[in-house]
C-alpha cells in the first residue's frame, strides 16, 4: 500500500464559539479545496482542537456535508478524520452525521472514537482493521467469527462511509478480493 | 391580570390583535417577562401596521417602568410612545435589552453579546455556557434562516432578549414572520398541517422545511436539552402554544399571531449560579 499522505484542517481559525451555516459555508469551500488538492490515497485530519463551540448549523455545514460528498466516492480515495480534545465538542456534529447515517472517526488523547452512527457490529469490525492496520477480509472473518459474506457486507459498508481504505488485489473464483487498511495508518 | 408572563400575555394579544378593542390597560401590571415583553413589542407593530389605532395605559409601577425602559422597549415601540416616556436609562438591571435580529452574518456577533452580559455578572461554568450559546446560534440564526422563508414578509422583525431572576435565566427569541406552519408548508407533503401540527413535527419529530436530512432537529434537540436541565421551553407559533418542563410538554390553542415566539427559562444552578447577585424584582 502506498502511505497516505497526510493534512491538516484547524477550524480555530474559523473562530472559537461556532457558528452559523453561513460560517460553515464558508470553512466547507476551504476544506473542500484542501481535499482536492490532497495527493492519493490521503486523509485530512480536522482539527478541533481550540474550539469551545461547535453548534450543529456550523458542523453540517463545514464538516457532515463534505463527508457526506467524500462518502458519495466524490472525491476518490481520500479520507476526513477528525481531532478533538474530547468528545463533548462534537456532540451536534454526531447528531448531524447520525441524521445522515453517517459516522467519523474522531482522535482523542485517548485514542479514537466513532462520532455518528454506527451500528456496533460494525464499530467491531472497523476497530479490529484499525488495530491491525491492514488485514484481508478472510483474517477479519476468522478473527470476528462470523461468516466471510457477512464480512464482506460489513467491511463494503465501512468502505462506503470511508471509514477504513479498500483496496483491489486481485479475483478470488468469480469475484474481487480486497486488502483492508485502517485510515489511521501513516 | 397583574403580571405579564408566558403563561398571561395571549390575554393581552388578543386585544392587540383583535381591531375591535381601540385601549389597552396595563397600568396595573407588576411584572413582565422577556417572554411577555417581545411579543407586547411585536403586537403593537402588528396593531400599528394593521390598525385600528391602539390607546396604551403603560404600566404605573416605576420598577416595572425602569425595567421595560433598561430593556429597550420603548425604544423598540417609538411609534407608539409619545417622545417624554423615551427617558435615560437610570438602572440597568436588564441583562440583555431587546436586540434585533435580521442578519445571518450578525448572529454570531449577537450571541457573542449576550454571552458576553451574561459572563460579565456571573462567573459561569464551562459546558453549560457552551450549550447556552449554541442554543442561541441555533434560535438566533433561525430568524435569517426561516422567518421569511416564503418571501411574502415583509419585516419578520426577529427580536432577542435575555433577563436574570433569583433562580433562573430567561431567554426570548421572537419574530413575527412565516412560522413553523409556514416555513414546513413549503414541502408539499406539509402544506396540510395545522399550526398545532407543524409545532408537533418540528419539535418532537425534528422535521424541516428542507428534504435535506441534515436540516432541522435544532428545537428538538434544544428541547432536550431544556428538560434535561428542569427548565422550561415555550413554543408559540400560530395559534399553537407549547408549554414543556421537566415533566409535561402539551401543545395548546392561543389567539392566532404570526411567527415564531419562544421562551427558555433555566435554573441558575445550571450554569453554576448560587446566591442571586442583584434583586430585579
Amino acid at each position: 500500500m502506498n502511505s497516505m499522505h497526510e493534512r491538516m484542517f484547524p477550524i480555530a481559525p474559523f473562530g472559537v464559539r461556532l457558528g452559523t451555516r453561513l460560517e460553515g459555508k464558508a470553512a466547507r469551500e476551504q476544506l473542500l479545496g484542501l481535499l482536492d488538492e490532497l495527493p492519493q490515497p490521503g486523509r485530512v485530519v480536522v482539527s478541533l482542537e481550540g474550539v469551545e463551540v461547535l453548534s450543529g448549523s456550523f458542523a453540517d455545514e463545514a464538516i457532515a456535508i463534505p463527508y457526506s460528498r467524500l462518502a458519495s466516492g466524490e472525491y476518490g480515495d481520500r479520507y476526513l478524520v477528525l481531532r478533538a480534545p474530547s468528545l463533548e465538542i462534537t456532540d451536534d456534529l454526531a447528531h448531524k452525521l447520525e441524521r445522515r447515517r453517517l459516522a467519523m472517526i474522531c482522535l482523542t488523547d485517548d485514542g479514537w472514537e466513532v462520532v455518528g452512527f454506527l451500528a456496533p457490529a460494525m464499530r467491531e469490525a472497523l476497530a479490529l482493521v484499525v488495530k491491525r492496520g491492514e488485514t484481508t477480509p478472510k483474517e477479519l472473518a476468522e478473527a470476528l467469527n462470523i461468516r466471510h459474506n457477512a464480512c464482506l457486507h460489513r467491511v463494503g459498508r465501512l468502505a462506503e462511509l470511508r471509514l477504513i481504505r479498500r483496496e483491489e488485489v486481485g479475483l478470488a473464483g468469480p469475484h474481487p478480493s480486497y486488502r483492508l487498511f485502517s485510515i489511521l495508518s501513516p | 391580570m397583574a403580571k405579564l408572563t408566558v403563561e398571561t400575555i395571549d390575554q393581552v394579544l388578543d386585544v392587540l390583535v383583535a381591531q375591535k378593542a381601540n385601549e389597552l390597560d396595563l397600568r396595573h401590571i407588576t411584572f413582565i417577562d422577556p417572554y411577555a415583553l417581545l411579543l407586547l413589542a411585536l403586537g403593537m407593530r402588528h396593531r400599528l401596521e394593521v390598525g385600528p389605532h391602539l390607546v396604551i395605559q403603560w404600566p404605573e409601577s416605576p420598577s416595572v417602568h425602569r425595567w421595560m425602559e433598561a430593556m429597550g422597549f420603548f425604544a423598540e415601540v417609538d411609534e407608539f410612545v409619545p417622545t417624554s416616556r423615551i427617558a435615560p436609562v437610570r438602572v440597568t438591571n436588564a441583562l440583555a435589552p431587546i436586540t434585533s435580529i435580521a442578519k445571518e452574518q450578525e448572529v454570531s456577533r449577537l450571541v457573542e453579546a449576550f454571552d458576553r452580559r451574561l459572563a460579565e455578572r456571573y462567573p459561569l461554568t464551562g459546558t453549560s455556557r457552551n450549550a447556552l450559546i449554541r442554543i442561541m446560534i441555533e434560535l438566533f440564526q433561525n430568524i435569517p434562516q426561516h422567518s421569511n422563508a416564503t418571501g411574502a414578509v415583509s419585516d419578520p422583525h426577529g427580536l432577542a432578549a435575555i433577563q436574570d431572576y433569583t433562580d433562573s435565566i430567561f431567554l426570548a427569541v421572537a419574530d413575527k414572520g412565516v412560522g413553523l406552519h409556514g416555513s414546513l408548508a413549503l414541502r408539499p407533503e406539509f402544506a396540510s398541517l395545522s399550526d398545532r401540527s407543524a409545532l408537533d413535527a418540528i419539535v418532537f419529530e425534528g422535521m424541516s422545511r428542507f428534504t435535506d436530512p441534515g436540516r432541522g432537529g435544532e428545537l428538538r434537540r434544544i428541547a432536550r436539552l431544556v428538560r434535561n436541565w428542569d427548565g422550561m421551553l415555550t413554543i408559540r407559533s400560530g395559534e399553537a402554544l407549547l408549554i414543556m418542563d421537566a415533566e409535561h410538554g402539551d401543545i395548546y390553542d392561543a389567539p392566532v399571531f404570526p411567527g415564531v415566539q419562544i421562551a427558555i427559562c433555566l435554573p441558575r444552578r445550571v450554569f453554576g449560579i448560587e446566591a442571586p447577585p442583584i434583586d430585579n424584582e
